[in-house]
């Protein structure tokens, strides 16, 4: 067997993920707190005020960042659904499933944050707008695909969430497109890969770290959910029993 | 072919059989019609205005009744082990299904949504496009809905849940189809619109079925 496969099939087994886990879980956590610190300074205390909208923009360092995320997470949610659907890894259901409820409160943060930055901005908490309309029907989208786990026998539960979720990845496109063409008042991509920002350095490079700060820390929490479901899902088995004795001494 | 047929008629004249449930959709959706003036107050002008939305959300309300347990009783009963084990592929024997259950249970609410927009003030060209984007919408909203019902098929209570699954599928199909009626009430020309209501259509008819078999084999352990 050649060495990339080797590498594949070591995450099929939970004792290596576990402990693998727990170094990856302390590596993200770590950078992402110094990132976040780093970012949260820069970007409260020294970038420049707003001409138009004052200091309250600098909620952008908080509301940026969780609705990048909350689209991400669902997208590599959804990647884990193939994976778990096409090469049958067990390590992709336990991911959805530790990722799901990370999904819904990043989404739901953005949607909060969204709102107090409305009310400054526009006067009003909520419009019916495209995008938040849209991050709406996602947290939905994240509720579904974690009640549907409960209500389903334990040994097919995993690939119906999957399926679920690959199919509400097909959905988020047309969905975005449909409520577009329905109404529109938000503000233009704030960020884009091809194109350099409006924004001056001094505000989009405070921006970039904070949102590299919570892609990190998603990463940890996602990670220590993983790991904790792990050790349920396999309390019966020897190296899970020998780890719970050793570090809280049951 | 003949034995698709069968398919078809069978499903059919089970769910003549059980006119009641079969028939209840569109009493649903009557009456969730009628509530809403009800409640609103008869305001000639409102009405008309709301009327596209409320007849359309009516309308998703009564499909959500359509596809509640579509699949439970072929879990529980051996059929859908039949249609596994049969060489007829089960995204065709499915799509039998659909058609069965949309000429029986949702046809009826799109014969009398027209009706029911007439009653609400909206103009009798309107109705006609009303009645056409739900011809076009509902069998796509079906589709997407099923998907939900295959994989609730083994759950004890699904009914509750259905609605949280699915419901946000069917949004496109609303904006879409209640847009377009409403784009026809204001005096624009809407062949555009009834067109990409008709290609969401044909997308999740040829999309589709492959999903929902392939979320019945995995509720079935299969």
């Amino acid at each position: 067997m050649s060495r990339s496969w080797q590498w594949f099939h070591r995450w099929g087994s939970s004792p290596y993920v576990f402990r693998v886990g727990r170094r990856w879980q302390i590596g993200l956590g770590s950078i992402g707190a110094t990132l976040l610190l780093i970012g949260w300074f820069w970007g409260l205390a020294i970038a420049p005020v707003d001409y138009q909208q004052g200091n309250s923009y600098r909620i952008i360092f908080l509301h940026v960042p969780v609705a990048f995320l909350a689209q991400s997470l669902y997208m590599g949610l959804a990647v884990a659904g193939v994976v778990l659907l096409v090469w049958k890894m067990k390590i992709a259901d336990v991911a959805i499933q530790a990722g799901l409820p990370v999904g819904a409160v990043i989404t739901f943060l953005a949607l909060v944050t969204g709102a107090i930055w409305g009310k400054p901005t526009w006067g009003t908490y909520w419009v019916w707008d495209a995008r938040l309309t849209s991050m709406l029907i996602l947290l939905f989208l994240y509720l579904g695909a974690m009640a549907l786990r409960p209500a389903l026998p334990a040994d097919v539960a995993g690939k119906a969430v999957a399926l679920l979720v690959i199919v509400g990845v097909i959905n988020i496109p047309i969905i975005k497109y449909s409520v577009e063409w329905w109404n529109t008042l938000h503000q233009g991509e704030t960020l884009k890969l091809t194109e350099r920002p409006a924004m001056p350095a001094s505000m989009w490079m405070p921006l970039v770290v904070s949102i590299l700060a919570f892609y990190c820390l998603a990463g940890y929490w996602v990670l220590k959910r993983l790991r904790t479901l792990l050790l349920v899902r396999e309390s019966k088995a020897s190296w899970a029993r020998e780890y719970v004795e050793q570090h809280h001494g049951l | 072919m003949s034995r698709l047929w069968q398919c078809f008629k069978r499903d059919l004249a089970l769910n003549w059989n059980d006119l009641g449930a079969a028939l209840r959709p569109v009493m649903f959706f009557a009456l969730v019609a009628v509530s809403f003036p009800l409640g609103m107050g008869a305001d000639p002008q409102l009405l008309r205005d709301v009327a596209p939305g409320l007849v359309w959300v009516a309308a998703l309300l009564a499909v959500l009744l359509a596809l509640d347990g579509l699949f439970r009783e072929d879990v529980l009963d051996g059929t859908l082990e039949q249609w596994l084990l049969s060489d007829l592929p089960l995204s065709i024997t499915v799509l039998m299904r659909l058609g069965a259950q949309w000429v029986s249970n949702v046809l009826p609410v799109v014969l009398l949504a027209p009706l029911i927009a007439l009653a609400l003030g909206i103009s009798a060209p309107t109705a006609g496009i009303l009645w056409l984007t739900l011809m076009l919408g509902t069998p796509t909203v079906l589709l997407l809905g099923s998907l939900g019902s295959a994989l609730l098929a083994p759950a004890r209570s699904g009914s509750g849940l259905l609605g949280l699954l699915v419901l946000p599928l069917f949004i496109p199909i609303l904006v879409f189809g209640a847009g377009t009626t409403m784009a026809h009430a204001s005096g624009i020309e809407v062949s555009a619109q009834l067109a990409l209501l008709a290609a969401m259509f044909v997308g999740a008819l040829s999309l589709l079925p492959a999903a929902i078999a392939a979320a019945l084999r995995i509720v079935t352990g299969g």
